[in-house]
């Protein structure tokens, strides 16, 4: 399910918050309001952890990661690299880069095997990339935006993307990430998709200005509807035992 | 498997083939259009939304996948779309999309990028110079002509910008008497640093690492090596010494460098004395030492001297790359390049002349250090009236269509474009070249008149000022002391003789005067307060405090 959230009066959800499918990071505000809608979804599952990077609070926008990894940018201090990685679980590898593009949430796009970056990432950023979250990198943009990071939202079930997408890039983007691919809006057409939007396998988060028609298209796409982690050990079960019976 | 397949949910087909294995591959490359088909699908299923993408299964999936950078291409599977992302062409076209701009077919790619590798390999070889450096550069005029078509391409911008260095750090001059005959109308390129004695240099001292040459013999060299240099932080101890002022660093490390570099410095100066007789010998003297701690060692035990007009300072401020590490070989690939002179023909003379001069001002617009720009904008008004008179042209626009009055940094560079005007008014059509308005010689002494007029009034201003500021402190001091009179004046006479004492010895009371809450008296010593009460003893604020109790 879809859960209308608010940081501080501010809907931008996605940039205070990094969810994945094994941790949650979420930044430090003035109240606990924000962190409980996470903890009353998530803590079930997954830990929902307190975080700044670099003293800020807009964590969604400067670390990306997935299942398997977390990569924080250069401006990350010894301490706070120290909380995450002690709160994380063990089987999350976290690491710090220096990578001029310092935003990594605005540059970088992943879900656990697919990988979208900026085009003008180092070429050694790209390859910590591919090494600590275990995906395959590929530069692109999105609508003739370099921030793939800002206007694409990507779990494993598909993804969201700017709402000027043309089709055609929709169906190459769909064939490279082997997810469907859907172009909306969030936040009553906020086009800047992962600001309005954090979202993992089972569950999304989305400011409270999105309209019910946004939620419903958030839903589809990410295949929310009744979706419980549960389903994902499921369903790969399934799909391995299918694989080794043929 | 296909039956399989056709039985289960769309999603569950998506994993799969994410999680399929080696061995299975065969199978799901066969398997891989059908699951394409279901992707498809699956999307016309979220029909609620506008923006979805639909396609028809199976027609659209075995036309194959298209890509928007590569116009014309047709992928028949996912891995070739992927390797075709790996590819420089994708980039290429990535980025001129954002800019913009069509993508390029795989030819127009080929073409450009070969044009691009061109370049790069003419630049590329300055790590391990080639013999023939002359060629090199003689490939880069023609590199720089072909850059002027494709500019605003993106890769060229880093490549073009050490071009254009190299390339003004070239001086055309005459050739002389005895060749001119023999090569006819051509100039020969001679590096700005040997300028203006154009004798060719003959020796070249780095620091840390010396040399001494005669023409292209090395005649002495030797390098040192110590151990100065912060780890990590990285810069020399002397100049974090100096940084920290009163915190200066106490740990083993740190008094090891120091004494390492008492070394180090001794070394260079002993090394020196011992060269004095060829230094002393040399035409040019070449240094390499950035910085003040360098520069001292090297000119602090006055072998050398800091004015001495043979002294030519760089490299990185006259050769086009950034020194690399200061080895032997460093400076043997300095030297070489140094020595190499180039014979251009007219044509070249005048691209160098006129690109040189487009290209200096914008460099200037990201200085190297703030003390070389300052040095560098100096010489630069100097060099654009230079340039001008040789006739380049003002109105000339560079790759992002500006022209060179714009990129002007300071005032003196525009003033020399100013002049430049009044001097030759009919040479170019100005009004192209955005420079407002031309400088003449009246206008600048009229300028300056006024600057000393304005400077003479703000140094009288200034004067009255100073002048009724010491006036108004006269006066309150003359009305305190009256004051003080008056007062004194009520004073018993004990406390008369007692404020005279203190006034003796130089104490002041910084206190007011207050009547003590239990005795009555007056007095101007520290006062012993309680609940806002003022009392001139211990004893009277006790005594006080009983009586409030009764």
């Amino acid at each position: 399910m879809a859960t209308r959230v608010q940081f501080e009066n501010n809907n931008e959800v996605g940039v205070f918050a990094r969810l994945t499918n094994s941790y949650c990071l979420v930044g430090i505000g003035g109240s606990e309001n924000f962190y409980s809608v996470f903890e009353s979804e998530l803590a079930d599952h997954v830990p929902v952890i307190h975080a700044s990077i670099a003293g800020c609070r807009i964590i969604g926008r400067l670390c990306v990661g997935n299942s398997k990894g977390l990569l924080l940018p250069n401006t990350t201090t010894d301490q706070e690299m120290l909380h995450i990685r002690n709160s994380l679980p063990d089987s999350v590898v976290v690491q710090r880069i220096e990578e001029r593009l310092s935003a990594l949430g605005n540059c970088i796009c992943t879900n656990d095997y697919v990988a979208l970056t900026h085009t003008d990432l180092d070429r050694e950023t790209e390859e910590i990339v591919a090494d600590v979250l275990g995906v395959e990198v590929f530069r692109q943009t999105i609508a003739g935006n370099v921030l793939v990071g800002s206007y694409c939202c990507l779990t494993n079930q598909g993804g969201m993307v700017h709402p000027r997408t043309s089709v055609e890039d929709q169906d190459e983007l769909s064939s490279l990430l082997q997810v469907p691919i859907v172009a909306g809006t969030v936040n009553r057409g906020s086009d800047v998709i992962a600001a309005g939007l954090c979202v993992n396998d089972w569950s999304a988060f989305c400011g409270l200005d999105t309209t019910s028609t946004e939620i419903s298209v958030i839903e589809s796409i990410f295949k929310l509807r009744n979706a419980q982690p549960s389903r994902i050990v499921t369903e790969m079960r399934s799909s391995l035992i299918d694989a080794m019976q043929s | 498997m296909r039956s399989f397949l056709a039985m289960r949910e769309e999603d569950a087909a998506l994993i799969r083939r994410r999680d399929e294995k080696p061995w299975q591959e065969e199978e799901m490359r066969e398997e891989g259009r059908e699951g394409m088909g279901e992707i498809g699908a699956h999307d016309s299923h979220g029909s609620a939304q506008t923006g979805a993408k639909k396609d028809d299964g199976d027609d659209e999936t075995s036309a194959g996948i298209t890509s928007r950078t590569a116009p014309g291409v047709v992928f028949a599977t996912r891995e070739e779309l992927a390797d075709h992302y790996k590819s420089g062409w994708h980039r290429f076209n990535l980025i001129r999309i954002t800019r913009g701009l069509d993508a390029v077919d795989e030819e127009e790619f080929k073409k450009l990028s070969d044009e691009l590798q061109d370049a790069e390999s003419s630049s590329g070889s300055e790590s391990e110079y080639s013999e023939d450096d002359e060629e090199e550069l003689r490939e880069l005029l023609q590199a720089q002509r072909e850059m002027g078509i494709s500019q605003d391409d993106w890769e060229e911008d880093e490549e073009a910008e050490r071009r254009w260095e190299k390339l003004s750090n070239i001086v055309p001059v005459d050739l002389p008497q005895n060749l001119a005959k023999e090569y006819g109308n051509q100039k020969l390129g001679i590096f700005r640093v040997l300028l203006p004695d154009v004798n060719i240099g003959e020796l070249l001292i780095e620091l840390r690492k010396r040399k001494i040459y005669k023409g292209d013999e090395c005649l002495r060299h030797k390098t040192f090596q110590r151990y100065v240099i912060r780890a990590k932080a990285g810069t020399r101890q002397a100049t974090r010494d100096a940084m920290g002022g009163s915190s200066v660093p106490k740990s083993a490390g740190s008094s090891l460098r120091r004494y390492n570099e008492q070394m180090l410095e001794k070394d260079i100066s002993d090394l020196l004395s011992s060269w004095k007789q060829d230094l002393d010998d040399c035409l040019l003297i070449f240094v390499f030492a950035p910085g003040i701690v360098n520069r001292n060692s090297i000119f602090g035990c006055q072998v050398v001297r800091k004015d001495d007009p043979r002294i030519r300072h760089g490299p990185n401020t006259f050769l086009f790359a950034v020194a690399e590490r200061p080895v032997l070989k460093e400076v043997d690939r300095v030297h070489h390049i140094i020595m190499v002179c180039i014979i251009m023909s007219l044509q070249e003379v005048s691209e160098v002349r006129r690109q040189v001069m487009v290209r200096k001002v914008r460099v200037k617009k990201a200085p190297p250090a703030p003390a070389a720009a300052v040095a560098t904008r100096c010489k630069l008004a100097v060099k654009v009236s230079f340039l001008l008179s040789l006739g380049a042209d003002p109105t000339q626009r560079d790759g992002s269509g500006k022209v060179p009055y714009e990129l002007c940094k300071g005032k003196e560079e525009r003033d020399a474009f100013r002049r430049f005007w009044a001097s030759e008014p009919d040479k170019w059509d100005y009004s192209k070249s955005q420079i407002p308005s031309m400088l003449t010689i009246e206008m600048e002494e009229q300028q300056k008149q006024k600057a000393a007029e304005k400077k003479e009034k703000e140094k009288q201003r200034k004067k009255e000022q100073e002048r009724r500021k010491k006036e108004q402190a006269k006066q309150k001091k003359e009305e305190e002391e009256k004051n003080r009179a008056v007062q004194e004046v009520k004073l018993s006479d004990r406390e008369l003789r007692a404020l005279a004492a203190e006034r003796r010895l130089g104490v002041t009371s910084k206190h007011p005067e207050f009547e003590c809450e239990m005795c009555k008296v007056k007095a101007s010593s520290a006062p012993f307060e309680r609940l806002g009460f003022k009392y001139c003893s211990t004893s009277c604020v006790v005594a006080h405090k009983l009586q409030l109790g009764k």
